[in-house]
């Protein structure tokens, strides 16, 4: 798949970055699942660095209450579908990245469809729940995930491609209590969105360095950044027992 | 072995059924049974399985009855219900050697429902861990915000 004469153009500064792979990163198809502080980042800088295929799942309607962090949207986005504003931004971006859009929320029974010929997951979620199944979707499919999650000064971004590596079920215990709703800084769902969409184009370019198997915990307060190793769970609900 | 504070640390008497295989570290399971030996102190032993293989292959020996420290770390919310006192992140927390993070959450007053994991030396760890004297243990909440 080659590059025509206006994606060189368009491309030009990023093209002699080392291990960078233009016609790659063309070829990639990416689901991203939420649109919402994460998804919106994430999204964004995916277009922009040219990526082929990006399909947006979400079901939500933008609030007021986004606007602080997902900065894909406006005032006048108010009240309509996530994926139909974020759709319309991206394109008008970059017109050669081919958008799908699916206004549903993912669940159980619709994960496979959705995730269906997708080279890489993208986790732009707001709960634990969805983010189990999402986890158990890339098992099932034997397919990357990018993990991220915020919350108060702190981001987690993880890269888990089982069986080869642990999954989120692997040392996320599913019965863990959630801490009272805290707020989000909007700067830090952008942190972690731009750390995840950089995941994404380094694995697809096969660029070393990713975080697979790793996770990356960012404390914004502080300014510190601890990366981990984790560990496969023999015991794990989702990937031990497939 | 002794250290200069007084404290000393876990020795842990191995002993298994098969072969083990070093490879992975020993996964705790659950708690078997206990025992007490005058001079020697409590042991526990704890059913584990191996990191490689499904099923219970083994367990572990672990002598209790000695104090160890242990610093306990953590940000955001976690940072108010761990009163830290070392630094404005870190716990000094005397515990017995031989108890899980678990047990030592409960016992300083944290329900452990609210940690999700933690994190020492670059790895993470789940609850079931346990630590040695003088390790730097990271909480971690359930982030799940987007």
């Amino acid at each position: 798949m080659g590059l025509s004469d206006s994606e060189k153009i368009r491309y030009f500064r990023q093209l002699n970055v080392r291990g960078w792979n233009q016609e790659k990163l063309k070829s990639a198809k990416v689901i991203i699942v939420g649109v919402g502080g994460l998804g919106s980042v994430s999204a964004l800088y995916l277009t922009a660095a040219g990526i082929g295929k990006l399909r947006l799942c979400d079901g939500d309607r933008v609030q007021q209450t986004d606007l602080n962090r997902q900065i894909l949207y406006s005032e006048e986005s108010v009240g309509r579908l996530k994926v139909e504003e974020a759709r319309k931004r991206l394109s008008s971006l970059n017109p050669n990245v081919e958008i799908e859009t699916i206004p549903e929320f993912m669940d159980s029974q619709t994960a496979d469809e959705m995730t269906k010929g997708c080279d890489l997951i993208v986790d732009g979620l707001d709960n634990i729940e969805s983010r189990f199944i999402l986890n158990q979707q890339s098992v099932k499919m034997k397919k990357p995930y990018i993990y991220g999650a915020v919350q108060g000064w702190e981001g987690f971004v993880g890269l888990f491609h089982p069986p080869h590596t642990a999954c989120l079920a692997c040392f996320l215990p599913q019965d863990t209590q959630r801490l009272d709703e805290m707020p989000v800084p909007g700067v830090l769902p952008g942190m972690i969105g731009i750390l995840q969409a950089t995941e994404v184009l380094k694995f697809v370019m096969a660029v070393e360095g990713t975080l697979l198997n790793r996770l990356l915990v960012y404390d914004s307060q502080n300014l510190t950044c601890d990366i981990v190793e984790t560990e496969k769970n023999p015991l794990c609900p989702h990937c031990a027992v497939s | 072995m002794k250290h200069a504070d007084g404290t000393t640390m876990v020795i842990q008497h191995v002993r298994f059924w098969k072969t083990w295989d070093w490879t992975s570290p020993p996964i705790i399971w659950r708690r078997l049974d206990f025992w007490e030996n005058p001079s020697l102190g409590v042991f526990l032993r704890y059913e584990v399985k191996n990191t490689n293989r499904r099923h219970f292959n083994g367990y572990v020996i672990n002598r209790k009855g000695r104090v160890l420290v242990i610093y306990l770390r953590a940000g955001s919310e976690l940072r108010e219900r761990l009163k830290p006192d070392i630094d404005y992140y870190t716990r000094r927390i005397e515990t017995e050697a031989g108890k899980t993070i678990r047990e030592i959450l409960a016992d300083i007053g944290i329900n452990p429902a609210l940690v999700a994991f933690v994190y020492t030396s670059g790895k993470v760890k789940g609850l079931q861990y346990i630590p040695s004297d003088g390790q730097n243990i990271t909480l971690q909440p359930p982030v799940a915000g987007g």
